[in-house]
């Protein structure tokens, strides 16, 4: 068959949702103003944030990937205006969660005690937590996971990348050090 | 040379997987073809933008504008082929509008362009038995298919020489082997779930895929080297498609005329002959009508649009439609019942892996009803699914960030398998489709009305289905199974068939067993629209074989003067 069954209306539901659109459904829209650019302590917050979820490694992380730029086109193109709003709303109200956690202003706050705020907060919206920032956080993260792995560094250096295999092995034997292949998933999944 | 000064013997209307089928056909008849095809022209290979282009090239990585779709293309967006590489070959649903009840709607996915959907397909193909053939008579739902196996048989290997298919054979009488080319493999977890499946219920099968790839060099085309999305074009011509395959074989004749851009409006009827003479069309460039004049006329537009011809065609004789005496066109419409995938996590096979995106899938033949009636409905579905070791896409769902993160993502993720049912719809005069003469498009042609919902046969098929897709699942040890008895809505599965259906009695149906139309005899319909009844397989095989056969029996009566 075609991808067309398992993959495209009916992970709805599923461990494997709908990405974005999912989380877009319970964002309401709010008080803040759904226009772009971003602000610059915005785009600083994005830029520590995508980093953290995807830093660099033996290959570069999610800001050297372009993921920041992908959001901003994202949010300009993808979202609407109301949907923008709650984004940044959203945006705003995770900014703060984490200031009281780490006592201080974010976006200077020393790496390893923000990535630690940002590892609590992750947990916590993932087992459930209703917070004013979660679906925006869960929208950030999602976006993050997918600028990356389908970024030219993240598909094709972090991921192997065959984009014409030339033939089909059903089966082969692969060591713990094996890279997954870059495979495009998400129409299928939306 | 301009269409204008040369005569036809045959027009086609449709370039997809039927009007290509139509336009070989009858050109290597030495008949002289007009092939009318209302969209763009396409160029094979040239054309196909999407083609192995890497999703940081897609300005919304392959996904597609989010706001574009919702605004003109609402139900296009809703087909699993279509997304941000391919949307050149959907149609603009803001542009090209038909009537369906909004809480019970009917997608109706096309493609305008040379070459129509045959560029978008699933490609999987199986020939039908007298199980199907037969099945109308035996329960009463529906007329009788004027046709058995037997008629078919001989064009269905003629089919499937030409357009490659490799599969493998399996000896089941209710899913007659062809002429194939070598199969596509089964991955790891895919032949473990064979083997359990086949210990725990002796009279299943599950076979690789029988698809319209090849897997070897063919009739002057490229195997398959494995990219995946068939859907974007294949230069290659790995897969079948009119533009790889049937309309360059047609053109070879130097007796095909192709006219692209051409929508056509009805088909004319000369009531002094009893025939259709010719068809009116309009170039939608400049909007201008001509009416062109032949000895045969095929609808091979697919089956809505086939029929939505007929339903335009009226005249003194044929008020409600040519050839509608029987009152039976536009009714009986059908589309596979689509279940939402049954799936489960695979345990194990943690060191085996794939290598190669492979466009094919495994295939459960139909197991209920066959041989006798032990289910609580009639009729049957075969499942359809692979499985696949998860990629990075698992880090959209669940906790987790940083390093450990990243490095999990870096490795094959778990193995899933999953498969859906495809099952039999049976037909239902309520089903239909009808034109609205007060609502046109901006051609000015009356749109269509589609009136469809699936019924109670096809709710218990779907209820066994959930049932049936646990048990299997469960056989082979796999976990966490998530299965429902949802269905798809009408017309996402693109098997939409009926609404001009074939029938031993021109009283109770439109065509004959040539496709031919029982009130008048030089005019064909040869695409989904002729279906007497559904199936459970993929109909395309089914559709070009009815093709072959009726264009054979059209350039056999030119010869002997009958047409």
């Amino acid at each position: 068959m075609d991808r067309r069954t398992i993959l495209k209306w009916a992970l709805a539901g599923s461990a494997l949702a709908t990405p974005i659109a999912r989380a877009l459904e319970d964002s309401a829209p709010r008080r803040i103003n759904g226009g772009l650019p971003l602000s610059n302590s915005e785009k600083i917050l994005l830029k520590r944030l995508v980093d953290l979820i995807v830093p660099a490694s033996e290959t570069p992380g999610a800001v050297k990937a372009g993921v920041v730029e992908f959001i901003e086109f994202m949010l300009q193109h993808w979202y609407r205006d109301d949907e923008k709003r709650a984004f940044r709303q959203g945006l705003q109200a995770l900014s703060l969660a984490l200031q009281t956690q780490l006592q201080q202003n974010p976006l200077p706050a020393e790496t390893k005690r923000l990535e630690k705020a940002l590892a609590q907060l992750d947990r916590a919206v993932f087992e459930g937590k209703e917070a004013e920032y979660a679906s925006a956080y869960r929208q950030l993260k999602q976006l993050t996971v997918i600028g990356y792995y389908t970024s030219e560094i993240g598909a094709s250096q972090e991921l192997a990348f065959h984009p014409v295999p030339g033939y089909f092995n059903p089966c082969q034997t692969i060591t713990v050090e094996e890279r997954a292949t870059f495979f495009s998933v998400l129409k299928e999944m939306s | 040379m301009p269409m204008n000064t040369k005569t036809y013997d045959a027009i086609v209307v449709g370039s997809g997987i039927t009007g290509g089928w139509a336009a070989k056909e009858l050109t290597e008849r030495g008949l002289r073809v007009l092939l009318l095809e209302r969209g763009r022209q396409v160029t094979h290979g040239k054309d196909y933008v999407g083609e192995h282009q890497a999703p940081w090239d897609m300005p919304f990585r392959g996904e597609g504008d989010r706001q574009r779709y919702a605004r003109d293309f609402p139900v296009q967006s809703q087909c699993y082929a279509m997304n941000e590489y391919t949307e050149s070959f959907f149609v603009n649903d803001r542009q090209h509008p038909y009537e369906s009840d909004p809480s019970n709607p009917f997608l109706w996915i096309r493609g305008y362009q040379l070459g129509g959907r045959s560029l978008t397909w699933g490609r999987q193909v199986y020939r039908w038995s007298d199980l199907d053939f037969a099945a109308n008579v035996e329960d009463g739902y529906g007329v009788d298919w004027p046709i058995r196996y037997k008629d078919l048989a001989p064009w269905y290997d003629r089919v499937e020489q030409f357009i490659g298919v490799s599969g493998a054979r399996e000896d089941l009488p209710h899913l007659p082997d062809g002429e194939f080319l070598p199969p596509m493999k089964l991955n790891c977890v895919e032949r473990h779930f064979k083997q359990a499946l086949e210990k725990q219920y002796p009279e299943r099968r599950l076979t690789i895929g029988r698809t319209a790839i090849l897997t070897e060099a063919h009739n002057g085309r490229s195997p398959c080297h494995y990219c995946g999305p068939c859907e974007r074009g294949c230069s290659a011509g790995a897969y079948f498609s009119s533009l790889s395959a049937t309309l360059p074989a047609a053109e070879v004749t130097g007796k095909l005329t192709v006219q692209t851009d051409a929508i056509v409006e009805q088909v004319e009827f000369d009531k002094t002959r009893g025939r259709a003479s010719g068809v009116t069309f309009i170039e939608s460039i400049s909007g201008q009508r001509r009416t062109v004049e032949a000895k045969v006329i095929f609808l091979c537009a697919s089956t809505l649009a086939s029929t939505q011809i007929l339903l335009n065609s009226r005249s003194e004789v044929f008020p409600n439609g040519l050839g509608n005496s029987s009152g039976t066109l536009g009714h009986y419409l059908m589309d596979h019942v689509m279940t939402a995938p049954a799936f489960a996590h695979m345990p194990g096979f943690e060191d085996q892996a794939y290598y190669g995106n492979r466009p094919n899938g495994f295939f459960i033949p139909r197991f209920g009803n066959v041989g006798k009636q032990n289910r609580d409905y009639v009729r049957g579905y075969g499942c359809q699914g692979y499985a696949v070791r998860m990629g990075w896409e698992r880090g959209l769902q669940g906790a987790g960030i940083g390093l450990d993160f990243k490095r999990s993502l870096r490795r094959p993720g778990p193995w899933m398998i999953g498969f859906s049912g495809f099952g039999e719809c049976l037909p239902n005069y309520n089903n239909r489709v009808s034109l609205n003469l007060d609502k046109r498009d901006q051609w000015g042609i009356p749109q269509l009305k589609v009136e469809f919902r699936f019924g109670a046969n096809e709710e218990k098929l779907a209820a066994d289905f959930r049932r049936e897709s646990v048990s299997m699942l469960e056989a082979a040890g796999a976990k966490n199974i998530v299965a429902s008895d949802e269905v798809a809505p009408g017309g996402l599965a693109v098997h939409e068939m009926g609404t001009a259906r074939m029938g031993r009695d021109h009283r109770t149906s439109v065509l004959n067993g040539n496709n031919q139309c029982h009130d008048v005899p030089n005019l064909f319909v040869t695409d989904g629209a002729c279906m007497t009844s559904s199936a459970w397989q993929n109909p395309s095989l089914t559709y070009m074989a009815l093709t072959a056969r009726a264009a054979n029996f059209a350039a056999d009566a030119i010869e002997k003067g009958v047409l």
